[in-house]
């Protein structure tokens, strides 16, 4: 009796869940016009607990898509603009010298400022024209959720999610992120420009008076039950397994793995791709409204768990080889059975 | 999960149906039609054993098993049914996470797979297995089409060459009166004629072979008095007929030419027997017994096989097989290509004469039908013997492959065997055409002693006569009528004609009459070739009427020893008296040497005798003649005459 009072239970809370993440999109959705593949992306990244990476030319709404989830999970949002001079202090915070009523003399003290990291989402934008140095300011902070400075370790508020962006086109006076800090990133999601339909939409919402007021639709601890649930969703081996075989194919001496990754990779998906395509796909049957992933799910999420991961030989590079089309012939090489 | 088990089931069952389709059309079927083009090709051109057709059907079992045996793991019939339904791997996750569930700290996991099995019994209910796996038969493809163009090109290979034994539909049967209401002809001399009639019938069941008992029912019939001679002469006007309509129908089934096969054949019967290991082989096919060739082939390359000398016979008697085949392929002896070049230019001369009245047109158009004929039938004949040739060449080349020293032995064994194949067609389809030439000359022997019988009947009433008086005679009767001397004019007492010694018993009953000394006049007939002569002699007695015994010797030249004459010898007793007196005579023989038969022929014994033995010259000597028969346009009775000259010379042992 109890076990059927559990079933019935968590086919109640996987039937919420399922209704929390379509009103989290459908709010999302009425800010943002189309871009429905990126929306997706976020969402999972939110879900999955892992952060996000963002690629595309400037004004394509990606600032606005990340404001918009924050205002929609009811989170602190903070932005950081990251430029060349931008210090990794300006990112994790600082101690300052606080004067006391004594002024500097007694009874001052350093007192730490966070820094902008110190939020539920944080959009590093254009994160790639920082300085390595301060790239690696965030590398702790989405490894490890913490923050070191002065001397002291700092939990960071949970949840804890980094969009970044970056712009494809700008490479001079860039920092491309390294493999190591890309590797953090659960996602890496692709922002397309707009259709022609949804260049319309957009031109009629944001050229008018009103503007579209976003309601919070969830909070931090019912979004943190939805990330436990989520890693309760059940996967069948055989899809396991065939993530494994994916990854591996993605590595050029592989059995598996296609001629294009033979002749253009240096170096595979790690072993993070396979828990990001995962855990992913796990958010994706929920979005689809299904209890278990499927190898659909797996080929969707692949290219976005993996792009950031694949690493480019040289004759690939100079080729302009796409990782997209390296990974959409490891989907078509691998057996499903 | 038992919905989802049955919805599987019935989802791997259609699998395999429809695999079984599948395999039968696109696998089967063009094997199959590919098989049966290459099993054809080797059955016709390569002498390949006919069972090899049952590999056509080689590919459906192999198919069949295929498709029933071809593992279908449930977890991917699963994904199928999902992929058709849009279903994204619920069925599939189902069924897979009921069998292994997963490790989970969380009890959630299990409640979630609880409620996915769930769904999937519900789901698994309301599907239909059909639309997942549809049984449709594929479609043909240009490469199916290709595969029964290329069994249809292997039906069109011309089949191997059979035995050649004529097939005549109709049996030929020549309905004869049997009643006897005619009187019987004697013709003993057309038992030559029979002898050869009933070789011919007995070796084959062939046309040759039912016209030859056919024309022996008629001559038999006609002895017996069955018929007379003008019915036995149309019964073998019907087999002529009938014979001609057979030639008609073997000249159009003939491709290759036979008297060039039948040359070539001597020609390799006369290599072969120059090695012992091969003079069985050179015999029968010598005897035109091609089967009976073929096997002492066999046996010689076993032969040769177990036996270093007997291979090294083999080998040299192959090689001299094999330039002689060379030569006979090559030869060019025949003159059908001037004698097809003379009938079209003339066939051209006469295609441009103008005709001036209907008359000459009409006589123009009968004159450019023979030519045309005539062109047609020679390059016929030039076909065959290309085609003759082309047998020959092949013929040689394998007998070169078997006599070749760098062969493996497997190798030399087949092309021994070929070539013993190829001897025996070749060997049976000259045989062929020979027995349908023998066929033809005897019914016109037959049909001549038939004439020519008709023509003696006279003679060979009064011979009878004569016998039947003769006869009577000698056993002393009176027939009623005195016979008289041949003169008429003898009136002595009545002397009693004694025929070959035996002794009259009652009462004489003929009477010749002599005039003091008696005459006797022997008669014979000979029939046949002129050849065999005999002398008769006949003793007479005869009594004066002045009572002095009549005395008569008679002397008669008769054909085959069957004279008989009649004459006087000293009486040997009382003129009325049966006894006859007995006189013993001693006859002294002749000492010495005496007279001898024998001829030294000294020009022979200055040059030498003949070393070599008749047997062989003999043979020699027919195989030219009987390939002038064979070659040559001679008249029948030309042909008659050289193969009756030819019987009566051969050898005897």
């Amino acid at each position: 009796m109890s076990t059927a009072i559990t079933t019935a239970e968590t086919q109640q809370a996987l039937q919420q869940l399922q209704d929390d993440l379509r009103r989290l999109v459908d709010e999302v959705q009425r800010v943002i016009v189309g871009q429905d593949r990126v929306i997706e992306g976020v969402v999972t990244c939110l879900l999955a607990g892992g952060h996000g990476l963002l690629e595309g030319v400037p004004g394509l709404g990606k600032t606005l898509l990340i404001r918009t989830l924050a205002q929609a999970v009811h989170l602190d949002f903070a932005r950081i603009q990251f430029t060349p001079d931008l210090m990794p202090a300006d990112i994790v915070g600082t101690s300052v010298l606080v004067q006391g009523e004594e002024g500097f003399g007694a009874g001052a003290r350093l007192e730490y400022q966070p820094g902008p990291i110190f939020a539920n989402i944080v959009l590093a934008d254009e994160v790639n024209r920082a300085t390595p140095k301060t790239q690696s300011a965030l590398l702790e902070a989405m490894a490890e959720g913490t923050v070191t400075a002065g001397g002291q370790t700092r939990r960071l508020p949970v949840p804890f999610l980094v969009l970044a962006t970056q712009n494809p086109l700008e490479m001079e006076g860039t920092y491309p992120l390294p493999e190591a800090q890309l590797d953090r990133f659960l996602f890496k999601i692709r922002v397309d420009f707009p259709g022609e339909d949804e260049l319309m939409s957009i031109l009629d919402r944001t050229t008018g008076n009103e503007g579209q007021e976003v309601k919070p639709v969830l909070d931090a601890p019912r979004l943190l039950q939805m990330r436990e649930l989520v890693r309760a969703i059940p996967v069948a081996e055989s899809l396991t397994r065939y993530v494994v075989r994916v990854l591996r194919a993605s590595h050029p001496d592989d059995k598996h793995a296609p001629d294009l990754v033979k002749r253009y990779v240096r170096f595979g998906g790690s072993p993070r791709g396979a828990q990001a395509m995962l855990l992913a796909a796990r958010v994706r049957c929920c979005l689809q409204g299904r209890l278990s992933p499927s190898i659909e799910d797996v080929r969707a999420v692949t290219p976005s768990a993996l792009r950031h991961r694949v690493i480019l030989n040289f004759e690939g590079e100079a080729e302009g080889v796409q990782i997209d089309s390296c990974l959409a012939q490891v989907l078509d090489a691998v057996p499903t059975d | 999960m038992s919905r989802v088990d049955g919805l599987l089931g019935a989802v791997r069952r259609r699998q395999r149906m429809a695999d079984a389709a599948w395999g039968l059309t696109r696998i089967a079927l063009p094997a199959g039609l590919w098989l049966a083009a290459l099993t054809l090709v080797a059955i016709r051109r390569f002498d390949a054993p006919s069972q090899l057709l049952w590999l056509t059907a080689l590919p459906v079992p192999l198919v069949l098993a295929w498709a029933a045996l071809r593992r279908h793991p449930w977890r991917a019939v699963a994904r199928r049914v999902d992929e058709h339904y849009g279903l994204d791997d619920q069925l599939g996750n189902a069924l897979e996470l009921q069998a292994r569930p997963p490790r989970a700290d969380d009890p959630r996991t299990a409640d979630i797979v609880a409620i996915m099995q769930e769904r999937a019994q519900t789901l698994a209910a309301s599907l239909d297995p059909r639309p997942v796996v549809p049984l449709r038969v594929p479609t043909p493809r240009w490469t199916d089409g290709l595969a029964a163009a290329a069994a249809v090109g292997g039906m069109l290979v011309p089949p191997p060459d059979p035995p050649v034994v004529f097939a005549d539909p109709d049996p030929i049967v020549i309905e004869i009166d049997r009643e006897l209401h005619h009187e019987a002809l004697d013709l003993a001399l057309a038992e030559p004629l029979r002898e050869n009639l009933r070789d011919l019938a007995a070796t084959h069941q062939d046309t040759p072979a039912e016209l030859a008992e056919a024309i022996l029912d008629v001559l038999d019939a006609l002895e017996k008095g069955e018929i007379d001679r003008a019915t036995a002469l149309e019964r073998l006007e019907e087999l002529e007929q009938l014979l001609a309509e057979a030639e008609e129908r073997w000249e159009a089934e003939l491709e290759e030419d036979p008297a060039m096969l039948a040359e070539a054949m001597r020609e390799l019967a006369g290599a072969l027997e120059q090695q012992e290991v091969t003079q069985e082989t050179a015999k029968a096919l010598d005897e035109g017994k091609g089967e009976q060739a073929e096997q002492a082939l066999a046996e010689a390359g076993e032969q040769a096989q177990a036996d270093e000398e007997a291979r090294k016979q083999l080998d040299e008697a192959l090689q001299e097989a094999e330039r002689r085949l060379s030569n006979a392929a090559q030869n060019k002896d025949s003159d059908t290509d001037e004698k097809l070049d003379e009938a079209e230019r003339r066939l051209r001369r006469e295609e441009k004469k103008e005709a001036k009245t209907p008359e000459e047109q009409a006589d123009k158009e009968r004159r450019l039908k023979k030519l045309r004929d005539e062109v047609e039938s020679l390059r016929r004949q030039q076909e065959r013997e290309q085609k003759a040739r082309d047998r020959l060449e092949q013929l040689r080349r394998q007998a070169k492959e078997a006599a070749s020293k760098g062969s493996s032995p497997q190798k030399k064994q087949r092309s021994l065997e070929k070539l013993g194949r190829g001897m025996s067609q070749a060997s049976r389809k000259s045989r062929q055409s020979q027995r349908m030439g023998q066929a033809r000359d005897s019914l016109e022997e037959a049909k001549s002693v038939v004439r020519r019988a008709g023509q003696q009947g006279e003679g060979q009433d009064r011979r009878r006569q004569q016998m039947r008086r003769f006869s009577q005679a000698a056993k002393g009767q009176r027939d009623g009528k005195d016979s008289k001397g041949k003169d008429g004019k003898g009136k002595g007492n009545e002397s009693t004609l004694l025929v070959e010694g035996q002794v009259g018993e009652g009462e004489p009953k003929g009477f010749m009459e002599m005039p003091g000394e008696g005459q006797g006049e022997g008669e014979g007939q000979g029939e046949g070739e002129g050849e065999g002569q005999g002398q008769g002699e006949g003793d007479g007695q005869g009594e004066g009427q002045d009572g002095q015994a009549g005395q008569g010797e008679g002397q008669g030249q008769a054909s085959q020893g069957d004279g008989i004459g009649d004459g006087s010898v000293d009486p040997l007793g009382a003129d009325s008296s049966m006894k006859t007196n007995m006189k013993n005579v001693r006859v002294k023989a002749k000492e010495g040497r005496g007279v001898s038969r024998a001829e030294v022929i000294r020009d022979a014994s200055q040059e030498g005798f003949a070393t070599e033995p008749y047997r062989k010259v003999y043979k020699d000597y027919r195989g030219f003649a009987q390939s002038a028969i064979d070659n040559e346009a001679l008249p029948a009775a030309a042909r008659r005459r050289i193969k009756r000259y030819y019987q009566l010379i051969q050898p005897r042992d």
